[in-house]
């Protein structure tokens, strides 16, 4: 009994163990038995042929109903459809009814049911159901992760869904793989196909029947009876055309029927057409139906052949394969076809008459395949099937179907909806780098395709099974960098594979991975469902899937005897890189990137590639040139005609996820995101392989989105400012103490002043700039001279005056001249003169001298003179000594002048009889000084003096008389010496404008007496009977002040008779 | 013919009288010859009685023959002299000030008191004084000196209305601004006596100036018979 590792702990246990015996990990995944399942097929035993016949020319699902075909046109009767229930897969049936809970062992609704393994949930025929898609997408799996949404179904519905699909699963959980890396095989053709049959043949330990990756399926306690059962007819029919039928072929790893195909759906019954086309390419039952092949098929089929060392007939799974992919073919789109291309590799049979022509290229590659599919096969389709071709390093009788997935995936693919693609296209590109693991535990290499039998046979070099594994070449084009690394640590371990067997990419795997690291080939490769009820969607997921669903760590081949699941990510990028880019959408061949090199191809590919091949490739090739030397690839010049056939945006998406996987991720995202958001993603750290390329070589501006690359010119303008400091930096300084340093400022940028040109305009309405003009002319004509007006030279205001004057002067000079004396003097004299008269005649003058003030003007001299001059005569005549001051500088000349006067008549002489004491400084202060201490005036000669020897204060003055033309003058002296005076009497000669100002003094007895003018001498002379000079005046005063009346009287008269006549008339007035 | 000086003065005298009274045809550069001449003559005639009268005799004098009492005591005044002389610059006015102040304050002080006792008090007391009736000796006189008096009061009174120029706004109708009747009449008569107060005034310039007019006249005759 062989030992199977376990995937928890690495520990052998016995075979018949469910559980790991150290850590209690589950070895065998829970796999309830439906009532139709057959025992399982070991690996050796011959399958059961069955009849297909009611899959022909019909739909699967119509068969199942018991209903022929609808023909077009027809009107579909309601069925009863309660039996077809059992039909439906589980998953199928909780989508129609959510409420039942799942029974992942017997896929009925159960109400509690742990989880299961994750190798648990076979494809379970798995007809194409958009509607549970739809389920899925809408309301159970609100998560558009692939990941998640498988791992849903592989919870809900594992017992019922597809072993492949539940190997999508493990590429988010490699450890749930790795710990049931028992494919389950669910489906009867993985039991009955000689394919597997030889895989079982060919496993290492060859201990059982059947290999041990199908035993665990088959040592589970309720074996799948309807699932053997119904593939088993049409993988019969498939048998002759892989001619290896009888063989025990072991199931290749298929991952996908890992999760046990529960679904109970009689294959035989069912079969689609495709299946027949099948049967119709093996090659004892269906060489007619070659015709029904698409020809991409058929040039799997026919690259196979050539790349399996073994006889055509040995690939039986080819045909099945081939008979899928035109079944439902036209209903693929284009880009999902792609996909399908990707892994297409896998598959390594198609059919050369249903492929198309790229196809058939391939398939001429292939003889041994069944030439009569090739026409049904696409081309594209073909360049896969020529590209997985050389990957099963094995002979043909050891190939296993394990076609069968490739087949399922371009059948249903036209059902995929778009949402799912766009998640396939995500898991397949994101999650390829991340699940580098290694095959281990090949299966049986008869119903593998050959890249799986490659490995199985790496494998088996390693620990001497299988020696051709170990020449397989390293595909480094389909390699990562670090997967590049581990094959060339590995290459000096182990031997060189056999270049015509191995794929490029799994070259890479097999020299990086010891050969017993290599996780077991998924399960899904060998799990062909018909793909009729294969729904597209799934068929893309299934393509993917091998990317991720090797298990880290699986048990090799030998040791757990089971199929290894094939699990590396050069499983898609490696076919996809050998596609030809010619097949390849445009919108794909867009995402490649020029500069992407080709991962893990051999120097013989790329040369034959030519420009397909980047250049960073090469340092790759120089790494691993001595294993590749050692090991010459088989498929190299296959590959490179693959790559020719291959659609050309297939070519372009293998390149990138050749490159690097995730960025081939990126980019695809990226195809759909705006741009500023592709260049967001965080790349960098997950590509190591482009941080290693140069700067300046691979790096482009990002695209920025416009209004970014609106703010651009703003960078422009800092660079020219910038460099114009820095210009300004390296100026050196030449002159001055800053000679010699450079980047200081230069004078010139220093701010001079404000600019004119920077001052601000005053901002003027219209009514503002019109008072500002009004303003201006007022100001204007204020600063203008008046126009003087003209006056005429002789008007009659000035003759006027001319008249005036002359008369006056007339009157005057007549009587002047004349010498008359005959207009007569008031003969009452007024009582302040007599006042001075009588004071003057009754003091004694002797004993005290008398005070004269001459403060009067020059101007006024000839009227005070005329006034003083009878007063003065009458104080010399009674010998009064006088003593002459004045407030006015033109006093004391003025004082001299009548003192000179009255010498004439009188014998007075200075110092005797009279003395001059000058100007009195200050005015009134001067005055109050001089009344105050009047000997402080004139000096001390003149008070020493006869006239005022015995006089020094004011009041010892006999009289005062002031004479002054000033009303000021008069009161100042009334004023200042009125408490200082005493008994002195005080006399006031004034000119006759000053008499009514100065009267009041007289009338309030401050002043005793009083002469004004030249009346008032006139008078006092006539009084006196002396006449003097104001009596030669008086009658030219008189007829001066009659003619002046009379003048005043006519120009009065003038005036008013002016104005009469000026008056305006009523009427005017009016 | 022997030139006197009275002679020389004569023509002197009589050019100038004919220069200004050439005023009588209009405004005219004799005229304003003779006016400065004389306004010149005057000043320097003032400035040699001051060098003469007040400067020399009481502040060289004493400085220099004078005794140290006197010497210092005139010191104050020289400093307050000669600072009125910084009032020519305007930047060294300010040290003037003092003396200007000085003076200023002195000759209010001086002009105040003597008006206040020798002008307002007195003629308060004389315009009282009129209506005191025990200085006339019979009715007649009584009613002269009375009625002398009422015209002197009312002549004040109305005369002291008619410089009165405020107006009470007693009413918001009342807009005019108008002294009521009674001040306004109360003004009239005011204002009369303010006109005659001016004509006397007038009469007595007048008198004055033809007092000149006939002096100058007489000159003129005297200076031409006298030769």
């Amino acid at each position: 009994m062989a030992d199977v590792k376990c995937p928890m702990c690495g520990k052998p246990n016995p075979d018949d163990l469910d559980t790991c015996q150290f850590c209690d990990a589950r070895l065998k995944p829970l796999i309830h038995p439906s009532p139709d399942d057959r025992a399982p097929l070991r690996p050796g035993d011959a399958p059961t042929k069955k009849d297909t016949a009611e899959f022909e020319g019909a739909g699967y699902r119509e068969r199942l109903a018991g209903q022929g075909p609808i023909a077009p046109g027809d009107v579909p009767t309601k069925k009863d459809t309660s039996e077809l229930e059992r039909a439906l897969p589980a998953w199928l049936r909780q989508a129609r009814n959510p409420d039942r809970p799942l029974d992942l062992d017997s896929g009925e609704a159960k109400p509690d049911e742990g989880p299961a393994p994750a190798s648990e949930g076979g494809p379970a025929s798995s007809s194409g159901l958009p509607d549970w898609l739809a389920d899925l997408a809408a309301g159970k799996e609100s998560k558009v992760d692939t990941g998640e949404l498988l791992s849903g179904l592989a919870s809900e519905d594992e017992s019922e869904v597809p072993g492949w699909l539940t190997d999508l699963r493990g590429e988010d959980d490699t450890s749930a793989f790795g710990a049931a890396p028992e494919p389950e095989d669910s489906l009867a053709h993985a039991e009955s196909d000689d394919w597997l049959s030889r895989l079982s043949g060919e496993s290492a330990q060859g201990e059982a029947p059947r290999s041990d990756w199908f035993e665990s399926p088959a040592d589970q306690p309720q074996p799948k009876d309807e699932e053997k059962e119904g593939p088993i007819d049409w993988l019969d029919q498939l048998k002759p055309e892989t001619g290896k039928e009888e063989g025990p072929a072991p199931e290749p790893g298929l991952p996908s029927q890992a999760g046990g195909p529960e679904e109970e759906i009689p294959v035989e019954e069912a079969a689609p057409d495709w299946l027949k086309d099948l049967q119709a390419e093996t090659p004892e039952a269906a060489p007619a139906e070659e015709g029904e092949l698409p020809s991409w098929i058929s040039g799997l089929a026919g690259e196979e052949a050539p790349v399996s060392p073994e006889p055509a007939e040995e690939a039986p799974s080819a045909p099945a394969f081939e008979a899928e992919i035109p079944a439902e073919e036209g209903e693929l789109p284009s880009w999902i076809s792609g996909l399908a291309g990707e892994e297409a590799p896998v598959p390594p049979e198609p059919a050369e008459e249903a492929a198309p022509d790229w196809l058939k290229d391939l398939q001429a590659e292939t003889p041994e395949a069944a030439p009569a599919e090739e026409g049904e096969l696409p081309s594209w389709l073909s360049g896969l099937a020529g590209e997985e071709a050389p990957v099963s390093p094995e002979p043909a009788e050891e190939i296993p179907p394990a076609p069968a997935f490739d087949a399922e995936t371009p059948a249903e693919e036209g059902e995929l909806p778009s949402w799912l693609s766009g998640l396939v296209d995500e898991a397949s590109l994101e999650e390829a780098p991340s699940t580098p693991q290694p095959e281990a535990g090949l299966p049986a290499e008869e119903g593998r395709p050959d890249w799986l039998s490659s490995l199985q046979a790496e494998v088996g070099s390693a620990e001497e099974v299988k020696p051709p594994v170990e020449e397989q070449p390293s595909p480094l084009e389909d390699m990562p960098d670090w997967f590049e690394t581990l094959r060339a640590e590995s290459a000096a371990q182990e031997p060189a594979p056999e270049k015509d067997e191995l794929p490029p990419w799994l070259g890479g795997l097999e020299s990086a991975v010891p050969s017993e690291e290599l996780p077991a080939v998924p399960a899904f490769e060998t799990d062909v469902p018909p793909a009729a009820e294969t729904p597209d969607w799934l068929s893309s997921l299934k393509f993917e899937a091998p990317e991720d669903l090797a298990p880290e760590g699986g048990p090799p081949a030998q040791e757990t005897g089971k199929p290894a699941p094939k699990s590396t990510p050069a499983f898609n990028t490696g076919s996809l890189g050998d596609l030809s880019e010619e097949r390849t959408p445009d919108w794909l061949t867009n995402l490649q990137s020029p500069e992407t090199p080709e991962l893990g191809q051999p120097a013989e590919v790329r040369e034959e590639a030519g420009e397909e091949l980047p250049p960073w490739l090469g340092s790759l090739e120089a790494e691993s040139a001595a294993a590749e030397e050692a090991s010459p690839s088989p498929f190299t010049p296959e590959e490179g005609e693959e790559v020719e056939s291959l659609p050309p945006w297939l070519s372009q998406a293998a390149a990138e996820t050749e490159e690097s996987p995730a960025l081939g991720a990126a980019d695809v995202f990226a195809a759909g995101v705006p741009d500023w958001l592709a260049s967001v993603r965080p790349a960098d750290e997950e590509r190591p392989a482009e941080a290693a390329v140069p700067a300046g070589e691979d790096l482009r501006p990002a695209d920025l989105p416009n209004w970014v690359q609106a703010m651009r010119p703003v960078e422009d303008a800092i660079a020219e400012a910038a460099s114009a400091l820095e210009s300004e930096r390296t100026e050196m300084e030449q002159h001055g103490p800053l000679a010699g340093i450079a980047g200081i400022l230069p004078a010139g940028m220093l701010p001079t002043g404000v600019s004119r040109s920077s001052a601000s305009r005053l901002q003027v309405t219209n009514t503002q700039q019109v008072n500002v003009g009004i303003l201006e002319a007022v100001l204007g004509a204020e600063s203008r001279p008046r126009e003087v007006k003209r006056v005429r030279a002789v008007s009659s205001l000035r003759v006027l005056r001319w008249l005036v004057t002359a008369v006056l002067v007339l009157t005057v000079g007549l009587s002047a001249g004349l010498g008359s004396a005959s207009t007569p003097t008031f003969s009452i004299p007024p009582e302040a003169l007599l006042t001075v008269r009588n004071w003057v005649d009754g003091a004694d003058l002797s004993a005290a001298p008398v005070l004269l003030v001459f403060d009067y003007e020059a101007a006024l001299s000839s009227e005070l003179e005329a006034a003083a001059a009878p007063v003065l005569d009458h104080l010399a005549i009674h010998g009064a000594k006088l003593a002459t001051v004045s407030t006015s500088p033109t006093g004391p000349a003025l004082a001299d002048r009548q003192m000179r006067t009255l010498q004439a008549t009188h014998t007075y002489q200075a110092g005797q009889n009279y003395v001059n004491l000058g100007y009195l400084p200050g005015g009134p202060a001067g005055i109050l000084a001089f009344a105050q201490r009047p000997a402080s005036a004139g000096g001390e000669a003149a008070w020493e003096t006869p006239v005022l020897a015995d006089t020094r204060e004011l009041r010892e003055f006999a009289g005062i008389f002031v004479i002054t033309d000033s009303v000021e003058t008069g009161q100042q002296w009334v004023e200042q010496t009125t408490g200082t005076r005493g008994p002195a009497q005080l006399f006031l000669i004034v000119s006759a404008q000053a008499e009514p100002m100065l009267y009041p003094y007289y009338q309030s007895g401050q002043v005793n007496g009083m002469v004004s003018g030249l009346a008032g001498g006139a008078s006092y002379e006539a009084n006196l009977n002396r006449p003097g000079p104001a009596r030669r005046y008086w009658d030219a005063f008189s007829l001066g002040l009659l003619v002046s009346a009379m003048l005043i009287v006519l120009g009065t008269g003038w005036s008013l008779v002016s104005a009469w006549v000026s008056r305006p008339d009523k009427d005017e007035a009016k | 013919m022997q030139l006197s000086l009275d002679l020389i003065t004569g023509v002197i005298a009589f050019v100038f009288t004919l220069m200004v009274f050439s005023y009588v045809l209009s405004d005219n550069p004799v005229f304003r010859v003779a006016l400065h001449i004389f306004i010149g003559v005057s000043a320097g005639y003032a400035a040699a009685v001051v060098w003469h009268q007040v400067l020399l005799p009481r502040l060289v004098e004493p400085m220099l023959n004078g005794s140290l009492a006197e010497r210092l005591l005139l010191v104050i005044p020289v400093l307050l002299g000669l600072s009125l002389l910084f009032k020519i610059s305007q930047r060294a006015a300010p040290i003037g000030s003092p003396a200007m102040a000085f003076l200023v304050g002195t000759g209010a002080a001086v002009v105040l008191t003597g008006a206040l006792n020798g002008t307002l008090f007195p003629q308060f007391a004389a315009a009282v004084g009129q209506f005191d009736m025990s200085r006339s000796p019979d009715l007649g006189s009584m009613a002269e000196q009375f009625s002398y008096a009422l015209v002197a009061l009312v002549g004040t009174i109305v005369t002291l209305v008619y410089f009165q120029f405020g107006v009470r706004d007693k009413s918001e109708t009342q807009t005019t601004g108008r002294r009521n009747a009674l001040m306004r009449i109360l003004a009239y008569l005011g204002q009369i006596f303010v006109a005659i107060t001016f004509g006397a005034l007038f009469a007595g310039v007048f008198t004055a100036t033809l007092t000149a007019l006939i002096e100058r006249t007489d000159f003129i005759i005297n200076l031409f018979t006298g030769f």
